[in-house]
């Protein structure tokens, strides 16, 4: 809890008047992620290191726990085009220390008033998460910095 | 079974008609009951209680059946002979369709009323139309004999 | 209505809309990221915490306490808010409004979203209203607002402050600044009485505005909320007719031969479309308010009625039964390119397009049943939201996001007659409670 709230604590609001950091961070997310397939619970992007594989046991645990956490308004107008990806961080406690939009939505974000607050959601969902349900004999701490990054994608494809 | 109906409440509305104040005018209804010999020759009740008032239509339609069509031709007979009496026939729906199409449709059944009386010799200058929809139901409840019995075109004394 | 107008005298300091935390990070090392695909959320009312506004004492405090209620009572009624008992709340509206909220103590008890605020009478006589929102779960500033005004619009400013709050959460527009004006009825059903009367859309401040001397039917209002137009029976001669708010005005629309009826405005204001009955025809005309021309837009030998524009005025969606039974068809705003909508089992009747364009509303009567459900406008993904002995007349809060309607129940030797709003996606009815019995009601637009 304390590493959360030191972490909340941290978090600078962002300038939407000053998109050149996160315009710098879009080109190199672009880079580094190739389109995602369309289905598939979790997968490893192409990185110079070996992927790293959780088992589908491991992964239903994560997405049952952030789905219940996940409260998503499915009346809203467009509501299936309110896709999102999450770019978050965990400490080696399973704690969330960082949850932000994948700077490929902050256009988006700033210009759309409903898939703002969709969003926000979507990170609310992740900090109601923490500490995330990581199985411990597969989330071990020799692995850590396999993990340590998580892209949660919010596509609320089945609930329509 | 629409004939059964008819002849069911028949009887009710000799009695009725009267007491059915909201489609008549105020002032045609008087005091009495429905003693023949104190009706006006010419009047409303007269119209209602030696004539029939009214014709009947089915669920969703305008058509006229034979017995409406009786009932007009003594309309067209009993006006014939009040030649300075002026009426206003007012369509009416039963409460199951929606507001306005009954408006609408209340105002087809008062003009196949007119239209039939023009056509037995009526000056068409002595019959208007008026819909209520189905905002003036004669009868009060919610099933098949209230509804059959607001589906109507009543003649009304100007 | 007096209320209406122009209470807010002014509005002060928009404290901006903070943007969530999105710290940017140093980029991280391209390196293996895993990936996980959530495709399932939960639909379930926030909780949010909703704190006191009351002032120090008197009749500050009083309104503080009441507009925080408002609020509270605004959110929870429209089914997307669940706010909290404040007998929970481990920090005090003091301690927010001098300072950050605890959020470890908004999280333990299960609060999302936190609104504080306060409400001072200043020396001029006004009421200054600020709010702030919080995101609990995120730690973070969301919204502030500043409003003065004239301290007995306190209930105005309460919906303006819940509809702030419920644009941030939601990305929505919010409604609760509207009004709903509705047929008020009494009496038998064979002589009922019916009368215009309009009322806050929570149900408060309510007053008829005509006397029920004369049949009156299916009231709308303007895009300025400041007219409606309705049906009256003035003198056995049924009319569309038009009533100013501020001034009781009333007005006969045009100059039609026969009986005319289901009137609607343009959504620019300019016109009112409507039917017109002659010779047991219906058709569809529009009246331009300013030049007083009519339009003949249909021509069919069948009823044709009911229309309702799209939100951008290109299109009119309207009920015919042209085709044999009532049905929805749309066309264009000149009345070219009639295409039918409908093909279900049933009739179909009283469509309204949503002002935010994605669907249309319509009554549905199919055996001994009416519903309310929606369609879009291409004639998809028809969903029915209530079904009744009869539910009928369906209109649009602002927002798109809300209907209204009004059902009707047999009792004893006549019926009763209540309106319901239920949200789009079909859940959350409730009941908006009136004095006497009620139909035909019509949402406002935002109150400008």
């Amino acid at each position: 809890m304390q590493n959360l709230l030191r972490s909340v604590q941290n978090m600078k609001p962002s300038q939407p008047s000053q998109p050149s950091a996160a315009s710098n961070q879009r080109q190199q997310t672009a880079a580094a992620n190739p389109p995602s397939p369309p289905s598939g619970a979790a997968r490893a992007s192409e990185g110079p290191e070996r992927a790293f594989k959780p088992s589908g046991q491991a992964i239903d645990a994560i997405r049952g726990q952030v789905s219940k956490n996940w409260n998503f308004d499915s009346g809203r107008k467009d509501a299936n085009s309110m896709v999102v990806e999450i770019r978050i961080e965990v400490a080696r406690d399973h704690q969330v220390i960082k949850a932000e939009i994948d700077p490929q939505y902050l256009p988006r974000y700033r210009s759309d008033s409903a898939f703002r607050a969709s969003a926000d959601a979507a990170i609310r969902a992740i900090m109601r998460s923490s500490p995330l349900q990581l199985l411990p004999q597969e989330f071990t701490a020799d692995t850590y910095e396999k993990w340590r990054t998580i892209v949660f994608k919010f596509d609320p494809r089945d609930m329509f | 079974m629409r004939m059964k109906i008819l002849s069911l409440f028949a009887a009710v509305l000799l009695v009725s008609a009267c007491e059915t104040a909201p489609d008549t005018s105020a002032n045609q209804t008087g005091t009495g009951g429905a003693q023949t010999s104190s009706i006006r020759p010419g009047s409303q009740e007269d119209l209602a209680v030696n004539v029939g008032d009214r014709v009947f239509f089915g669920y969703d339609q305008y058509n006229l059946s034979p017995e409406a069509r009786g009932t007009l031709d003594r309309q067209a007979q009993w006006l014939q002979q009040y030649r300075n009496v002026t009426v206003t026939v007012e369509g009416h729906a039963d409460e199951r369709g929606t507001r306005e199409y009954n408006l609408a449709l209340g105002e087809r059944r008062a003009n196949s009323v007119k239209n039939y009386l023009v056509a037995r010799g009526v000056g068409a200058n002595r019959v208007k139309t008026i819909s209520y929809g189905k905002e003036r139901p004669a009868v009060v409840g919610s099933g098949e004999a209230a509804w059959a019995q607001n589906r109507r075109g009543v003649t009304v004394v100007d | 209505m007096k209320a209406t107008k122009r209470l807010l005298r002014g509005i002060a300091g928009v404290a901006g809309a903070v943007l969530l935390a999105l710290g940017v990070a140093a980029p991280l090392p391209a390196r293996a990221e895993l990936r996980i695909d959530i495709t399932r959320g939960v639909v379930e009312p926030l909780p949010i915490a909703i704190t006191s506004f009351a002032g120090a004492a008197g009749r500050e405090a009083q309104i503080g306490r009441d507009m925080s209620n408002v609020i509270s009572a605004d959110l929870e009624r429209s089914g997307l808010f669940r706010p909290l008992n404040p007998q929970g709340f481990l920090q005090t509206p003091e301690q927010l409004r001098s300072g950050e909220p605890r959020y470890q103590d908004w999280r333990a008890i299960g609060a999302q979203a936190l609104v504080a605020g306060s409400a001072t009478m200043q020396g001029d006589g006004r009421l200054k209203v600020d709010f702030r929102l919080w995101d609990v779960a995120a730690g973070q500033h969301m919204a502030g607002l500043s409003y003065t005004a004239t301290p007995d619009s306190w209930r105005r400013i309460a919906h303006i402050v819940a509809d702030a709050v419920y644009k941030r959460l939601t990305g929505e527009d919010g409604y609760f600044d509207t009004r709903i004006v509705y047929i008020a009825e009494s009496g038998p059903a064979n002589a009922r009485l019916k009368r215009l009367a309009i009322m806050d859309q929570d149900g408060e401040n309510h007053s008829f505005l005509t006397d029920g001397k004369n049949l009156v039917l299916t009231p709308r209002f303007s895009p300025t909320a400041q007219e409606i137009t309705y049906m009256s029976f003035v003198n056995k001669r049924p009319r569309v007719y038009l009533f100013n708010i501020d001034s009781g005005r009333q007005e006969v629309l045009g100059d039609f031969p026969g009986m005319t009826f289901a009137p609607r405005f343009s959504p620019d204001g300019n016109k009112v479309i409507m039917s017109m009955a002659l010779n047991g025809n219906t058709d569809i005309f529009t009246l331009d308010l300013r030049t007083r021309r009519q339009t003949q837009l249909t021509d069919s030998p069948g009823i044709d009625t009911a229309p309702s524009y799209s939100p951008d005025g290109s299109q009119i969606v309207f009920e015919s039964d042209r085709g044999g039974s009532q049905q929805l068809y749309v066309m264009g705003a000149d009345g070219s390119g009639v295409k039918r909508l409908t093909f279900g089992q049933g009739r179909y009747a009283t469509p309204v397009w949503s002002p935010r364009g994605d669907l249309i509303a319509f009554t549905r009567q199919q055996g001994s049943e009416f519903a309310v459900g929606v369609i879009r406008p291409d004639g998809t993904g028809e969903r029915i939201l209530t079904k009744a002995f009869h539910v009928e007349g369906p209109t649009w809060a602002p927002n798109g996001r809300v209907l209204a309607y009004f059902k009707e129940t047999p009792t004893g030797g006549g019926r009763s007659a209540r309106l319901y709003t239920i949200d789009v996606t079909g859940v959350n009815e409730r009941r908006v409670v009136t004095p006497i019995d009620a139909s035909d009601p019509a949402w406002s637009p935002l109150i400008p």
